[in-house]
């Protein structure tokens, strides 16, 4: 595996997964204060 | 219509898998059947297009919110399975290297950001305007630009993830990681014959692409029926049952006559949901008033989106949007 595929993986990886995973945690905090949940 | 037509392939491979179809008949044979038996695929769209209809019938909240809310993490959860097994066959290197490996010169050419722009539009459901009738539906004191976010992020990730459990086990297999009907139809199942496992891994790899495809399908029949209600006070029923009919009229006269589909495939699929995102960036970017906009989202919102956003909206997702309407026409 080259070392632009292994940089690439990590950078898409916590970028997109990291990012989906903030997201969904602060959607519920605030559907939470907001009586959603 | 093609989109409700491929989640019936998906169903009748729930079958293949489950039976272990493909250790006895070759794949491609599977295919080859299937797509011939026309009355089948009648039957099967016909079906998918009543259990549509009965979740939208439902309404908004006991239909469709329930239906995602159990079909959403089963996507991520039948994915996973799949990729584990994936990372654990030879040769893996080679096609994690194939599905990852930047290629930097692809970014000059016009047709990537067309491609990239097309399957973005489609994907968020921007050019047959779903994202906007489930917008509709939002509370007054919803905060638009997490939620914004969040579905874009969570796109993305179950594409990225359906990608790294698919793309590179093809790769690794030496077979061609082609795109569209015939890798799923054809290359998987083969892959799943070949690997130990593979008849469990397929099963559910199947039902996660059905609830993938299935949660997706009933937002394009709600688009209309939400649009007729509000505009023409229909009721709910009568909406469902007049757009129901109409799809699986137009689905029949599709598997019938393939030429029929292709007409309809190109000028909706290419042209219309291209146009119809460039008309929406238009409107709201140029017409509307972006300020008004921003004004209006920045109320309930965390992240106030500032002045940065009017370029971003009128220039670049115009310029996107104009580029995917133009290779489309060539």
């Amino acid at each position: 595996m080259s070392v632009s595929a292994v940089i690439m993986t990590i950078l898409v990886c916590v970028g997109v997964f990291g990012g989906a995973a903030a997201c969904v945690i602060y959607s519920m905090k605030k559907g939470e204060q907001n009586g959603d949940l | 219509m093609t989109y409700i037509g491929i989640i019936g392939y998906v169903v009748y491979y729930m079958y293949v898998s489950f039976t272990g179809m493909w250790n006895s008949v070759s794949p491609d044979v599977i295919y080859k059947n299937l797509v011939d038996n026309k009355l089948l695929l009648v039957l099967l769209f016909s079906g998918v297009c009543i259990i549509n209809s009965w979740v939208v019938y439902r309404g908004v909240n006991k239909g469709l919110e329930l239906a995602c809310k159990f079909m959403i993490p089963l996507v991520f959860v039948g994915l996973i399975p799949l990729l584990i097994r994936a990372m654990f066959l030879p040769n893996i290197l080679k096609g994690l290297n194939y599905y990852m490996d930047p290629n930097w010169g692809a970014l000059c050419k016009l047709s990537t950001w067309a491609a990239a722009g097309g399957q973005a539009a489609f994907s968020l459901g921007i050019g047959p305007s779903l994202m906007i009738v489930y917008g509709s539906h939002l509370r007054k004191n919803t905060d638009v630009t997490v939620n914004v976010l969040t579905v874009a992020m969570l796109d993305t990730s179950v594409a990225l993830l359906a990608g790294f459990a698919i793309i590179p086990a093809t790769v690794a297999a030496g077979m061609d990681p082609t795109s569209g009907a015939p890798l799923i139809f054809i290359v998987l199942p083969t892959l799943f014959k070949m690997i130990p496992g593979g008849q469990i891994l397929g099963v559910v790899f199947f039902i996660a692409v059905f609830f993938a495809g299935f949660s997706s399908s009933i937002s394009h029949l709600e688009t209309p029926v939400t649009s007729y209600m509000d505009h023409l006070g229909w009721s709910r029923g009568k909406a469902v049952v007049i757009f129901t009919l109409l799809t699986i009229a137009g689905g029949a006269v599709c598997v019938y006559n393939m030429q029929f589909l292709d007409i309809i495939s190109r000028w909706i699929g290419d042209y219309c949901y291209s146009l119809s995102a460039v008309i929406g960036v238009i409107v709201f970017g140029w017409i509307y008033g972006i300020d008004k906009i921003r004004r209006e989202v920045n109320v309930y919102s965390d992240f106030k989106l500032g002045a940065w956003y009017n370029p971003l909206l009128r220039i670049v997702s115009t310029g996107i949007m104009a580029a995917i309407v133009i290779h489309s026409f060539f």
